[in-house]
């Protein structure tokens, strides 16, 4: 099938949609090709045509064309499957971005890091408290009690 | 007494007869925003006069898409219950017909998918036809033909050109219309119409019925 690039122009000429029909008019008496073509979009319709029922929804059906949308009005509106199984994925999205956000920020078994000891004191009589810092980073925090005890 | 308390309520009926009468007439003669005005404000009355107005394009396309009489009236219904439920997401920007169709629309390509359509649907459409007396039986016999075959075409295209195709082969309706129902712009319009016939014609012709039809 040939084709012009001016087919879409004589298809709007033909939907009544042309900006310039004089135009198109003057392009098809010149173009064979945008001729057959509307020929064909005409046939097209035509067949359409002749086979063609429009449905309607006589006067005296609509009481009970009515009646169904009344009846379905009043039912609560159900949730769809799609909707459920949307809201569902949602829901463990979520749970999933948030369990791997908090194991990212609050890893388990992570050493309490101090990035500064300025000083270290206790209040109990006759302990001492001294910390020493280590090559890893870590701090060691040293309690000496009285006779070595808590109690 | 009794008579007078017969009078007082035969007029009594009278005059809601004529409140009725009146209302019935107000809503007919209402314009498409008022009643949508008077629907979103909650008067079921002015949604029935909207339904009434409009059941016809929404059954047609419904019947379009689904070739079927049954599944098209009960889609048709689906459709006012959904517009009823978005009522008040309607703001006006489109005519309410444009959102209705666009509904109708999105709705039966939902059932399209749903079950792909085969020759079944045509035979609805055949059977439809031969039940309608014809003077002319040999041309009917040619035209339900032509009908068929052009059916199966346009089921064969892909959802969005079909749309378009139906909306304006069908319905008749505008670009601008077209492009309101299917949310996009007038150049999509074209070019979806552009492609559904394209298609269309080629499919045709393979079958050999284009040169039936010229």
């Amino acid at each position: 099938m040939k084709t012009c690039r001016h087919q879409n122009t004589v298809e709007a000429f033909f939907d009544g949609e042309a900006k310039d029909p004089e135009w198109v008019e003057a392009h098809l008496a010149d173009c064979a090709v945008c001729r057959e073509y509307h020929s064909l979009l005409s046939a097209v319709r035509n067949g359409i045509a002749a086979s063609r029922q429009a449905p309607s929804i006589a006067e005296p059906q609509f009481d009970l064309f009515m009646s169904g949308i009344a009846e379905g009005i009043e039912r609560q509106p159900r949730y769809s499957f799609r909707g459920l199984w949307a809201y569902t994925s949602l829901v463990t999205a979520a749970i999933l971005v948030g369990l791997a956000l908090a194991f990212t920020l609050f890893p388990a078994n992570r050493p309490v890091e101090a990035t500064e000891i300025q000083a270290v004191y206790t209040d109990y009589d006759g302990a001492t408290v001294d910390w020493y810092p280590s090559d890893d980073g870590s701090t060691t925090i040293w309690i000496k009690t009285a006779g070595d005890d808590l109690e | 007494m009794s008579v007078a308390m017969d009078v007082s309520l035969f007029f009594d009926g009278c005059a809601m007869k004529e409140n009725e009468r009146l209302r019935r007439e107000e809503l007919h003669l209402a314009d498409e925003a008022r009643l949508v005005a008077w629907a979103q404000a909650g008067r079921m009355e002015a949604f029935e006069e909207l339904v009434r107005r409009f059941r016809n394009e929404v059954y047609a396309l419904a019947y379009h898409f689904l070739r079927n009489r049954e599944e098209a009236w009960d889609t048709s219904q689906e459709v006012f219950i959904k517009a009823y439920r978005s009522l008040k997401q309607f703001r006006g920007e489109a005519s309410f017909k444009s959102w209705l169709l666009r509904i109708t629309a999105n709705h039966c390509k939902d059932q399209f998918k749903k079950r792909r359509l085969n020759a079944v649907a045509v035979e609805d459409e055949i059977l439809m036809n031969s039940q309608s007396p014809d003077p002319h039986p040999g041309k009917q016999l040619e035209s339900k033909e032509l009908g068929a075959a052009i059916n199966l075409a346009i089921n064969q295209l892909p959802a969005k050109h079909r749309t378009a195709f139906m909306l304006r082969e069908f319905q008749g309706l505008s670009y601008e219309e077209m492009a309101q129902v299917m949310q996009c712009s007038l150049g999509t319009v074209m070019s979806r119409l552009h492609h559904a016939r394209k298609k269309l014609q080629n499919t045709l012709k393979e079958r050999g019925v284009l040169e039936e039809l010229q």
